[in-house]
């Protein structure tokens, strides 16, 4: 299916042309006024504004669920940037330049644990390696706009790409990186909300690191629940504690690239082992041979 | 952290996190069907952040048994809150608080 010719393409938030407004005026010259920019449009008309605000309003209805989840996490994430010792402007701008969840949260340990950037970005790497396929199930999805589509891949987080899978596929052509869009100021509010939180708590207050941890774990469950099974957990936690004993100066790098190791074996043993199991992992169902 | 070596590592993140981001739309059908990158790119992530919260216990042994034994305490604390309400904020800040008057009571 092809993207539909819409007249309102380009206006910001633009609306579906409601039949109320044509009743204002005589329907003909309506008809002939060229919708080209929404600014035009709200000079001529006092009424769409309201229009595009409830165009607006639609579209953040649709993000609601993610702002639920991503104010309080982004907060949580700029609250332990500063409690590890970074500045205020720390987390805002790594969730304007990141903007990965579970990855952020990994690079404040690893930062903190004194690690080099180059080893940070492996890590991160490894981290965000699932994104890789995020993309072939939104190409179809994508805004023609050059930097409306860029916008859009820069920004596919896991829950922006759940967003964008869930809607139809007009509306994600249209409005995707809008949706995006809001999704990271969501996240970048609660990261500077949660900073500044973590400036103002001056006081000395012992067990508060212990929110890094409990992030870790809360991550690790949802981690758990999208994949069902607990070998991945057991491989990380024996190789940290191989990495501890032989490597102590490296371990949390060491372990991550030593999981990575066994899980590339695991699953290339279950692959040989049993092709068809495998297969279903797929969700394209696509014929693997 | 130095604030250049926070400012490296999060462009070079943010930059290898666009560039897998950007991978399928300029590679597809290489890697589109192949398992292996798939599997590995779903089971990774667990193992990373059980990895992660297991070193945030790295003072074991340097520390008193007790405290040790608090963070465990707090850690399964947040586990059974994130089963049982799978909310992420409740979790986290019941399982601080719980550390937190752990280590009040322990001085």
């Amino acid at each position: 299916m092809s993207a539909t010719i819409r007249p309102y393409k380009i206006i910001i938030f633009s609306a579906v042309r409601p039949a109320a407004r044509s009743s204002k005026d005589g329907p003909p010259r309506q008809r002939r006024r060229p919708l080209t920019s929404s600014a035009a449009v709200t000079i001529e008309e006092g009424g769409v504004s309201a229009i595009e605000c409830w165009r607006a309003w639609e579209l953040i209805k649709l993000t609601l669920p993610v702002m639920f989840g991503y104010l309080p996490i982004g907060m949580a994430f700029g609250f332990l940037m500063v409690h590890n010792g970074g500045a205020w402007w720390m987390a805002p701008f790594a969730s304007v330049v990141l903007y990965a969840g579970a990855a952020q949260f990994a690079s404040i340990a690893l930062l903190a644990a004194g690690q080099s950037p180059i080893a940070v970005m492996l890590a991160i790497t490894l981290i965000n390696l699932r994104h890789v396929f995020y993309g072939f199930s939104v190409i179809d999805r994508m805004p023609t706009a050059l930097a409306a589509k860029l916008y859009l891949i820069f920004s596919l987080t896991d829950e922006t790409y759940s967003l964008i899978t869930s809607i139809d596929k007009d509306t994600a052509q249209r409005d995707g990186w809008r949706l995006a869009l809001l999704n990271q100021l969501y996240w970048i509010f609660g990261s500077f909300v949660g900073a500044m939180l973590g400036v103002g708590i001056t006081f000395e207050a012992k067990g508060l690191e212990f929110t890094l941890t409990a992030m870790f774990c809360v991550l690790a469950l949802s981690q758990y629940r999208a994949i069902g099974s607990v070998i991945p957990a057991v491989i990380g936690f024996l190789s940290l504690m191989l990495a501890l004993v032989f490597v102590p100066n490296g371990a949390l790098f060491t372990a991550i690239g030593m999981s990575a190791a066994c899980l590339v074996s695991y699953c290339f043993y279950r692959l040989k082992s049993s092709p068809a199991s495998a297969r279903t992992l797929n969700p394209a169902g696509k014929d693997q041979s | 952290m130095t604030t250049e070596t926070f400012l490296i590592t999060m462009l070079l993140c943010g930059a290898v996190t666009f560039f897998l981001r950007l991978l399928p739309f300029v590679v597809s059908g290489i890697m589109r069907d192949n398992v292996l990158l798939r599997d590995i790119g779903r089971l990774l992530p667990l193992s990373v952040m059980v990895i992660l919260m297991c070193y945030t216990f790295k003072e074991t042994g340097r520390e008193p048994l007790t405290l040790t034994v608090a963070r465990l305490a707090a850690v399964v604390t947040t586990a059974l809150l994130q089963l049982a309400f799978r909310n992420v904020l409740l979790s986290i800040l019941g399982g601080t608080l719980l550390m937190m008057a752990e280590q009040v009571a322990l001085g």
